[in-house]
């Protein structure tokens, strides 16, 4: 194999320990005299702990320890860093009082030499409440109860006005009003969250865990055992799945670890599949209201877009809705305004494109509703709106070339051909055909990353880096990368991650890991090749780290684009099946075209769910999930999956570093829901605006 | 899940002998039964495996219709060339049910025995259910109940019945065999499963020591123009949020000679469409007949704050099915 | 062959690269020789010619003599397996926990998702929801069990080849899926392989590549 290798449609270099089913993931490293860890949780969503009766569960047959409050060991906070304002993740330690804040929170953890034993005798655990009421909907609170959060993880305004609202939509020649929401959703992937602990000695941890975040577990753990920083290891070579969730301080982590640093054995402890949705983090429900105005010649005069979603009692993450509405069409009076609601559900993070996915669904459909208003095409609407620079930011683009996509997509698509008028198209059973399109968007972020590189006698490259592979790709592109840079075959690039005691590498979320690890590889590969040109004598190492281009970063709005068309058919009983899908991505250059294809087909998959059938539910009364598992819980199956045809624009983004690649993970999801929901309107006429679009919403 | 003792059965006398040991329960598939387990739903001190009995024949006898054993597989149900060509209504509604992997798994006794679905019977930590709990109230009738009962439900239970292979065998007349400690006997399907009543927490007519062995599907001959349609919030591997098997015998003039319905997801018990049967003998096969007889059907159906849709839903999925059915040849 | 007392010698020494994936200490061990320095996962092309199917089959746990515990032995691709468990250990645990062959995967427990797809009498089912004891006597496939040896199976190297899975999770359960789908002759249509392989969940969304990679396997194998 040619070194040149960038670029090309390369199958995974981890592909084969993948199919031979030889890939450790966090759940299947044997570890000698290995224990079981299972979850004591609250059956109440509020109120206190009177009582946990134990006599039962401590007679069971393999219990080897129990902890709860009255033996906690006392954690010591979590860093300043990690409990922000509106940071994510969980801001409470647990096991230090007795209060209850959501259905399924953590009241102690119990240890047995088996799974089976464990999961017995966590069953036996019987607790008794002084139970207050629970709020389980961000709308049973009065107005006056709610927070206005000033920033989304201390970094997007997320309260913003420009111009005069009131008096724009006063004057609109066209306006709608109209409420969106979408409901609870959980990240799901097929593998849980799963934590083994063990400690070497009594001041070294070794911890192999699910974790996309392993530098900031080993802070996490280090900070709450009094460790110093080196003596916790954080080992992750492959996760299964992430979708936002293993990023985040839980508190089943710091409970897994006492529990073996008490038993002194390694413990393992795996979330079972309803613990996906109660221990770990979801995306919060939201309601956003739009108000939007146009003028005569069919232009954004006046847009409005009010969120109203919740966070748990212990944190005050927000799902940033709104931030695509301050920029994504050229609009000169705009205001964004987001609520927050403190409830007792489990304590929401980000979920793919946090806040883009849902504002994204909510601003896409109003747009297709302002368009049908006005009687105009849905994408000449979008064109005439066109924003030409960042608004908001008051920045020229990095670089935008949403038309080409917009026309490459229609073009695909057979768009022109559309009759505007909905319920026009059927097929020859009678279903209700309607093609729907919506407009993709997401930040291209950067965060610094390090690397250090070895070249060895044997020729071998070996580069490490503490990033992560969550099914991106990460071995893959980075292999790529490495190989491209010192003109060195493939084969001959080992890329290691995974390891917290390899060079710093951000939490692999944000769409940034390519943008942010691979600037530190090329750098790397630099230095690597300085030393070899210069005759050093093998073997030869070199680091690098890579900070995002600051000044870049100050002249311009950097943001992916992308524009996504539908075909959907709606049958007599209301059950819709997405026949076909085109999306085209102005998402920089193309690393690895195979696995881009593949993220973005991912992502719209995702959508897809988002759109048509996934919603986690909490009973009113208990606030507890009734649908805690992966038969309610729905998440599209094979069959559910339309016929794709993906392109990207392919070019780089000349002001992000190094290769111009801006990244992929989550900008599949955004738009893919609103163009779902737009062809379900163009079918049959029905505007759904409530999420998912199941058939009780259509017949 | 609770400790069990675990016994193999070699034969169907020593398996019912097996059955009268305190909480005993009969193995099959597992694909219910161990689900439930896990749940801490059902607890069993006595496991007695029955999947080596010698039940897992699919019988042709002729004019008395085909011998299914309780051990075929559903899968293998779905796919035997008797089921398909005579009886396509219970092939279908075998494959659109569960996983390939599942009805590889599942059996036919088992699916039989399905305990209902319900959010609030299937997880412990809710209080209120009268199935695991007698007298602790119904969580779902206040509660989240988009999934639950639309008829023959009671102020006790509103849980559904989730098979979709007993729909068709509900619309087929079939008829189950059971060996229990004081012999054999038959039990007509419409009779084998129970509707809530007082009583939820019984939901069939088998008693603790009997054992299916056998369901008997009796010789249809318009069976073969038969269809099951499914409706669910996904394209697959989902429950019924309602479906419908229909089988249809038409005259000449289009006119009904025979005709049997049953519908999934709507009722405690697979769902025989009696009233709707009734409106169709001797009427015309067309959209008007097919839907007078649903909205005759659903005339005394009960909606709750989630499940409403439901009855709109059952109507719109009668006259499809039924439609679909004239329609062949 | 009783499998419980003794190491497998896979008589190959290259596996030791490949088990350093599996085992810390001499993951360490090989690092210090290679690099010098401490722990590494380590992975690229250069390790995966050496990589084995067979390299993942490793020892079952010593018995434990519990009272409540029963003996059995599993046939696993073709080994036979003796372990004492208790009787409620399903069969994706026993393979997982005590086997260590963690090729098939836990992603729900309750037959919702089919990751934990393995051949039983070369059926597809649900390891998770079946006991470990009800399979004695029968041919147990697991993924670690597909290869010929060093050779793929033509359904691993089609979902390598068409990108059929991301983070991997999944995929075991998949490739058993498919491979048994073939052999259940469902695979004559996009359509008819959408709906039967519908039992197997990924959340990466890989079922487009998935199902190119059944249909390229399908023509290699016939």
């Amino acid at each position: 194999m040619s070194a040149a290798t960038l670029g090309q449609p390369l199958t995974r270099v981890d592909g084969k320990l993948k199919v031979i089913g030889a890939a450790k993931f966090s759940a299947e490293f044997d570890r000698p005299q290995l224990a079981y860890g299972a979850l004591i949780q609250s059956t109440n969503a509020n109120g206190r702990v009177s009582k946990i009766d134990l006599s039962s569960l401590k007679s069971a047959p393999g219990v080897i320890m129990i902890i709860t409050r009255e033996n906690a060991p006392q954690f010591k906070p979590y860093p300043d860093q990690l409990t922000k304002k509106g940071a994510p993740g969980e801001q409470r330690l647990p096991l230090q009082d007795d209060e209850v804040h959501w259905n399924g929170q953590h009241l102690g953890i119990v240890v047995a030499d088996t799974f089976e034993r464990a999961m017995h005798a966590v069953s036996l655990a019987r607790v008794t409440y002084e139970p207050a009421k629970p709020v389980v909907a961000p709308d049973e609170l009065d107005e006056t109860k709610l927070l206005a959060p000033e920033k989304f993880i201390g970094r997007e305004e997320l309260q913003v006005k420009r111009g005069d609202i009131g008096s724009a939509l006063a004057n609109a020649a066209t306006k709608i009003e109209a409420t969106y929401s979408t409901p609870v959703q959980n990240h799901n992937p097929i593998e849980t969250y799963s934590t083994t602990a063990e400690w070497e000695a009594p001041d070294r941890l070794l911890v192999h865990d699910s974790t996309r975040s392993i530098k900031q577990l080993q802070k996490i753990l280090a900070n709450a055992f009094s460790l110093p920083l080196e003596n916790v290891q954080i080992v992750s070579p492959f996760v299964g799945g992430a979708f936002g969730s293993k990023g985040f301080q839980w508190s089943h982590i710091l409970l897994c670890a006492a529990a073996a640093r008490e038993t002194r054995r390694p413990v393992k402890l795996t979330f079972t599949r309803p613990q996906m949705f109660d221990s770990a983090g979801q995306r919060a429900r939201t309601i956003q209201r739009f108000s939007v105005g146009a003028d005569q010649s069919g232009k954004l005069i006046a847009l409005r877009h009010a969120t109203l979603t919740h966070c748990s009692p212990v944190s005050e993450y927000t799902e940033p809705c709104g931030n695509m509405s301050r920029m994504l069409y050229s609009c000169p009076n705009i205001e964004v305004t987001h609520r927050l609601a403190k409830v007792n559900l489990t304590t929401p993070c980000p979920m793919r494109a946090p806040g883009e996915a849902p504002g994204m669904f909510a601003l896409e459909c109003a747009i297709d509703e302002m368009a049908n208003q006005i009687d105009v095409d849905p994408l000449e609407f979008r064109l005439r709106n066109y924003a030409d620079t960042n608004e908001h930011e008051k920045k020229p683009w990095s670089s935008k070339q949403l038309r080409e996509c917009y026309e490459r997509g229609a073009k695909k698509f057979g768009w022109p051909k559309r009759n505007r008028a909905p319920g026009t198209m059927r097929d020859k059973n009678g279903n209700q055909i309607g093609w729907g399109m919506a407009t993709a968007v997401y930040p291209a972020m950067q965060q610094t990353a390090a690397a250090h590189a070895t070249l060895g006698n044997d020729g071998f490259v070996t580069i490490r880096s503490a990033t992560h592979e969550i099914g991106t790709g990460t071995y893959t592109t980075m292999s790529q990368i490495a190989s491209r840079s010192l003109g060195v075959p493939l084969e001959k690039i080992r890329f290691e991650l995974g390891d917290s005691q390899f060079p710093e590498a951000p939490v692999n979320g944000g769409s940034w890991l390519t943008a942010s690890v691979g600037p530190a590889v090329i750098g790397v590969c630099e230095e690597l090749k300085k030393q070899r040109d210069a005759g050093s004598p093998l073997p030869i190492e070199a680091d690098f780290k890579s900070d995002p281009n600051k000044e870049e970063r100050e002249k311009f709005s950097f943001q992916s684009f992308g524009a996504i068309f539908v075909e959907v058919a709606v049958d007599l009983m209301g059950q819709v099946r997405i026949r076909r899908a085109v999306g085209v991505y102005d998402i920089g250059t193309i690393l690895n075209p195979r696995l881009a294809r593949s993220q973005i087909i991912g992502g719209m998959l995702f959508g897809f769910g988002m759109a048509l059938m996934e919603a986690t539910v909490p009973d009113q009364m208990f606030g507890r999930i009734v649908n805690a598992n992966l038969a309610e819980y729905h998440l599209p199956v094979f069959a559910d999956t339309p016929e794709f045809d993906i392109d990207f624009i392919d070019e780089p983004d000349p002001h992000m570093p190094g290769l111009g690649a801006r990244g992929i993970g989550e900008i599949g999801i955004t738009g893919a829901p609103a163009a779902v929901a737009n062809a379900i309107f163009h079918a049959s006429g029905k505007r759904v605006r409530d999420l998912p679009i199941t058939p009780d919403k259509l017949i | 899940m609770n400790p069990f003792a675990y016994s193999r059965a070699s034969d169907p006398t020593q398996a019912v002998a097996e059955a009268v040991k305190p909480r005993a329960k009969f193995l099959g598939g597992g694909t219910n039964l161990i689900d439930l387990m896990k749940m801490g739903v059902e607890t069993p001190a006595n496991l007695i495996d029955i999947n080596k009995l010698p039940l897992a024949q699919i019988e042709d006898r002729k004019s008395q219709g085909v011998r299914i054993g309780a051990l075929v597989r559903n899968s293998d149900l779905a796919e035997h060339e008797l089921i398909k060509s005579g009886y396509p209504v219970l092939s279908e509604a075998l494959l659109s049910g569960a996983s390939p992997q599942l009805r590889n798994m599942a059996t036919v006794g088992g699916n039989l025995l399905q305990r209902t679905r319900c959010y609030y019977f299937y997880d412990p930590a809710f209080p209120q259910c009268n199935k695991r709990n007698p007298g602790s109230g119904c969580g779902a009738i206040e509660g989240y109940n988009r999934i639950h009962a639309i008829l023959g439900q009671s102020d006790q239970c509103i849980a559904i019945h989730p098979s979709d292979m007993c729909i068709a065998m509900a619309a087929l007349d079939a008829v189950v065999r059971v060996q229990g400690s004081k012999g054999e006997r038959e039990i007509p399907f419409a009779d084998f499963h129970r509707l809530p009543g007082n009583t939820p927490n019984i939901e069939t007519n088998l008693q603790q020591d009997e054992l299916i062995t056998a369901v008997d599907l009796p010789i249809i001959p318009f069976a073969t123009r038969s269809h099951y349609l499914k409706v669910r919030d996904r394209a697959s591997y989902a429950f019924a949020l309602v479906s419908v098997a229909a089988i249809l015998d038409l005259d000449q003039s289009k006119k009904v000679k025979a005709v049997r319905v049953a519908l999934g997801g709507v009722a405690h018990k697979p769902w025989r469409a009696s009233k709707a049967e009734e409106s169709l003998v001797g009427k015309t096969a067309d959209e008007k007949t097919f839907r007078a007889a649903a909205e005759a059907e659903l005339a005394a159906a009960k909606g709750y704050k989630h499940n409403s849709f439901k009855i709109e839903l059952a109507k719109r999925a009668i006259v499809r099915a039924l439609t679909t059915v004239a329609a062949m040849a | 062959m009783n499998e419980s007392d003794a190491p497998v010698d896979s008589g190959l020494e290259e596996f030791d690269e490949l088990l350093i994936l599996s085992n810390l200490e001499t993951r360490r061990k090989f690092i210090k020789q290679v690099a010098g320095t401490s722990a590494a996962i380590t992975i690229g092309p250069a390790l995966l010619s050496a990589a084995d199917a067979t390299a993942t089959s490793q020892i079952a746990s010593p018995s434990k003599s519990n009272s409540d515990s029963i003996s059995m032995t599993l046939k696993i691709n073709g080994k036979d397996y003796t372990v004492d468990l208790d009787p409620r250990t399903t069969l994706l645990d026993a393979l997982r926990e005590r086997l260590h062959l963690t090729g098939s995967k836990k992603g729900c427990d309750h037959g919702q998702c089919g990751a934990c797809t393995v051949l039983v009498n070369g059926r597809r089912i649900n390891s998770c929801l079946t006991l470990a004891v009800m399979h004695e006597g029968d041919e147990i496939t697991t993924i670690e069990g597909i290869a010929n040896g060093d050779e793929l199976h033509p359904m691993q190297t089609a979902f390598i080849e068409h990108d059929g899975f991301q983070c991997g999770y999944c995929t075991p359960g998949q490739i058993c899926s498919a491979v048994a789908l073939l052999k259940e002759n469902h695979a004559n249509s996009d359509d008819e392989i959408r709906e039967f392989m519908s039992g197997n969940l990924c959340r990466c969304g890989a079922y487009p590549n998935i199902l190119a990679a059944i249909k390229d396997a399908k023509t290699k194998s016939t």
